[in-house]
C-alpha cells in the first residue's frame, strides 16, 4: 500500500506536477469561493475561454503567457462592462458574446501555427506532466499575489458579495474592486492553464469551493475547506493519472466532481440522504417509541 | 404645491437638497427635489413604487450621483459616502444565503480601526454584540444569517448601521415584511435616536406607519409633491396626486363628532 502511494513521486515530473497541483488546488480553492457566492461561475468560465487568444499572442511571439493573459483579461472585462452597461444587453449576454468571441479569436490565431493541434490539446486539457520547475516558481508567486489580495482586501470582497448597496453606502469603490477581483481571478486562471487546461479549469474554482459551501456556513471555514479539497482532489486526481492513464486534467476534475457528489449524497445534516435518514430517525413515532419501552 | 414646514427658516437643516434631479435614462427618477431635513426629526418619503423614494436615499448616501442639483451636509457639499451619514439598504438586496453569522454580518458596519493583516479587537468585538443587544439579538449571534424572519434580518441591518451611526440615518422600507415587535422597536430606538439629534429619513409604502411615527412626511413621485407634518399633508388631494388612483378613502363617523378619514391601499 505505501509502495502504491509512493511510487507516483519518485518521478521528477510527477513531484512537479504534484507541487503545482497543490499550489492550483489552494488558489482556486480561495478565489474560487468568491466566485460561487458572487454567482460568477459563468464569469469564470468565460474569462478562462476568452483570455485564451492574449495566451496565444504571448506563446505566438514568445512572450510571458501571464502578461498576454492579464492584458486580455482587463481589455475583456472592460468590454463586459461597456457592453452591459449600454443597458440593452444584460451582463451574462455580454459575457456570452465576448467568451465566445475571443476564444475563437483564440483558436484561429494558434490554427497560424505549425504544432496547431498539439499546442491546442495542451491548452484546451493542460498538460501538467510538463511542468518545469520554473512554471513553479511562477505558480507559486502569481498565487501568493493573488492570496494576498483576497486576504488584503477580505473585508470589502466580503461586504461586496453579502450586501452590495450596503458596501457603496460604506465608501467601497465597487468598480475598483470588481477590476481588482476579475484581475485576480484571471490569474488564478492563468496559472491553472498549464495544469488542468481551458476547459477544465472551471471546476478547479467551482467545485471545491461548492463541496465546502455544503459542510460549513462559515466563510472563513469554507474558504480553507475549499482549498483543502481542491489540493486533495488534486492529489487524488494525479493518481487516478498514473495508474488508470486518464488525462490529468480529467482526473482531477473526475475526482473533485465524485467528491462534490458524494458530499452533496452524505454530508452531515445537509447531504439529500443524511438529512433524509436523520428526519426519518427522529420523527415522531408514540407507538414505536410504546413498543421500545414495553419491550425494555 | 402644500409646503407645510413646521420650522422657523433661521433653524439650520442639516441636510438641505436643492433642485435634485436623477437620470437612469431618458425619464427622470427624480425631478426638481428640494427638501431639508434637520436635527432630531424624522421624515418619511411616502410614494408608489418607482417613486424614486430608493433614488433619493442613494443620493443622500452618496451612493448615486445627481445629474442636476446638490446636496449640502452641514452647509458643506456632498460628494461620495460620508461616515456621518448611515445607509441601511432593503432588505431584498443582500444575499441571505451567505455563509456569514449574525455576529460577523454586523461587524462588517465597524469603522476600520485595526491594521488590514489583524482581525477585530475585543473591544470591536463587544461593540458589535452591544449593537445586537440594543436590537434584541444578542442570542442570535452566531445564527446563521438565513435562518432568521424578514423582522430579525431587518434588526441585524439595523445593528450594523448603529455601529458607525452618524447624524443622519437613511432606511430604505425597514418596514416592509417585518414582525408588529420588531416595527415598535424600530420606533422605540427612532425616539432614542431622535432625542439624541439624529435626523431619520426612510422611505415606507405605510401610509398609517408613516403618519404615526413622522414629524414630517414628504409625500414623492418622481417631484415633492408635498411635505409637512402628517396631519397637514395627507389629505385626500396630495395622496390622490401622489398615488393615483391607487388609494381608496373611507371616511367613518367619529364617536364624538365629525368624521375621520383613512387611506388605505385600493
Amino acid at each position: 500500500m505505501i509502495d502504491w502511494l509512493t511510487e507516483p513521486w519518485q518521478h521528477a515530473f510527477m513531484r512537479h506536477a504534484l507541487l503545482a497541483i497543490v499550489l492550483v488546488g489552494v488558489i482556486c480553492g480561495v478565489i474560487g469561493s468568491f466566485v460561487i457566492l458572487r454567482g460568477l461561475a459563468f464569469l469564470g468560465d468565460a474569462l478562462a475561454h476568452a483570455i485564451f487568444p492574449g495566451v496565444v499572442i504571448a506563446f505566438i511571439f514568445g512572450g510571458n503567457f501571464l502578461v498576454g493573459a492579464i492584458i486580455a483579461a482587463v481589455i475583456i472585462s472592460a468590454g463586459i462592462g461597456t457592453i452591459s452597461q449600454s443597458g440593452r444587453i444584460t451582463n451574462d449576454t455580454a459575457i456570452g458574446v465576448i467568451f465566445a468571441g475571443g476564444f475563437a479569436l483564440g483558436v484561429a490565431l494558434l490554427s497560424t501555427q505549425r504544432s496547431y493541434a498539439r499546442d491546442l490539446n495542451s491548452f484546451l486539457f493542460g498538460s501538467i506532466l510538463s511542468v518545469k520547475r520554473t512554471d513553479l516558481y511562477l505558480t507559486a508567486i502569481v498565487g501568493l499575489v493573488v492570496l494576498v489580495v483576497v486576504f488584503w482586501f477580505r473585508r470589502e470582497f466580503t461586504t461586496i458579495a453579502f450586501d452590495r448597496a450596503f458596501a457603496q453606502s460604506q465608501g467601497i469603490d465597487l468598480w475598483k474592486f470588481d477590476q481588482a477581483f476579475l484581475i485576480a481571478l484571471s490569474l488564478a486562471i492563468v496559472i491553472s492553464l498549464q495544469t488542468v487546461g481551458n476547459v477544465l479549469v472551471l471546476a478547479m474554482l467551482v467545485t471545491p469551493a461548492a463541496t465546502a459551501r455544503l459542510l460549513t456556513e462559515r466563510l472563513r471555514i469554507m474558504v480553507v475547506l475549499s482549498s483543502l479539497i481542491g489540493a486533495s482532489c488534486g492529489i487524488g486526481g494525479l493518481y487516478l493519472s498514473y495508474y488508470r492513464g486518464v488525462p490529468s486534467g480529467a482526473g482531477v476534475v473526475l475526482v473533485a466532481t465524485s467528491v462534490f457528489l458524494l458530499t452533496f449524497l452524505f454530508a452531515p445534516r445537509t447531504g439529500t440522504i443524511t438529512s433524509r435518514i436523520q428526519r426519518r430517525l427522529h420523527h415522531p413515532h408514540p407507538e414505536r417509541d410504546e413498543f421500545i419501552q414495553r419491550s425494555a | 404645491m402644500i409646503n407645510a414646514d413646521a420650522r422657523s427658516d433661521s433653524a439650520r437643516a442639516l441636510l438641505e437638497m436643492r433642485n435634485l434631479t436623477v437620470h437612469y435614462d431618458a425619464r427622470p427618477a427624480i425631478a426638481d427635489v428640494s427638501l431639508d431635513v434637520f436635527a432630531g426629526e424624522t421624515v418619511s418619503l411616502l410614494g408608489p413604487n418607482g417613486a424614486g423614494k430608493s433614488t433619493l436615499l442613494k443620493v443622500i448616501a452618496g451612493m448615486l450621483p445627481a445629474s442636476h442639483g446638490s446636496v449640502h451636509f452641514n452647509g458643506s457639499t456632498l460628494g461620495g459616502a460620508n461616515p456621518s451619514i448611515s445607509y441601511i439598504p432593503q432588505r431584498a438586496g443582500a444575499d441571505w444565503s451567505f455563509p456569514i453569522s449574525v455576529l460577523e454580518a454586523v461587524e462588517l458596519g465597524l469603522p476600520r480601526t485595526t491594521p488590514r493583516w489583524r482581525g477585530f479587537s475585543h473591544p470591536e468585538r463587544a461593540r458589535a454584540r452591544a449593537a445586537l443587544d440594543q436590537v434584541g439579538m444578542d442570542t442570535h449571534a452566531g445564527v446563521q444569517i438565513g435562518a432568521l424572519s424578514g423582522g430579525q434580518q431587518q434588526r441585524v441591518f439595523l445593528a450594523r448601521a448603529l455601529l458607525d451611526r452618524g447624524s443622519i440615518l437613511l432606511l430604505d422600507e425597514p418596514f416592509t415584511g417585518v414582525d408588529v415587535p420588531t416595527q415598535e422597536l424600530f420606533v422605540t430606538l427612532f425616539d432614542e435616536f431622535r432625542a439624541e439629534g439624529t435626523a431619520i429619513v426612510y422611505a415606507t409604502h405605510d401610509l398609517a406607519q408613516a403618519a404615526r411615527t413622522s414629524d414630517r412626511v414628504v409625500l414623492l413621485n418622481r417631484q415633492v409633491i408635498a411635505a409637512g407634518p402628517p396631519g397637514q399633508v395627507m389629505i385626500e388631494e396630495t395622496l390622490r396626486e401622489t398615488f393615483g388612483g391607487q388609494v381608496l378613502f373611507l371616511t367613518a363617523p367619529k364617536s364624538g363628532s365629525g368624521t375621520s378619514q383613512t387611506a388605505v391601499f385600493r
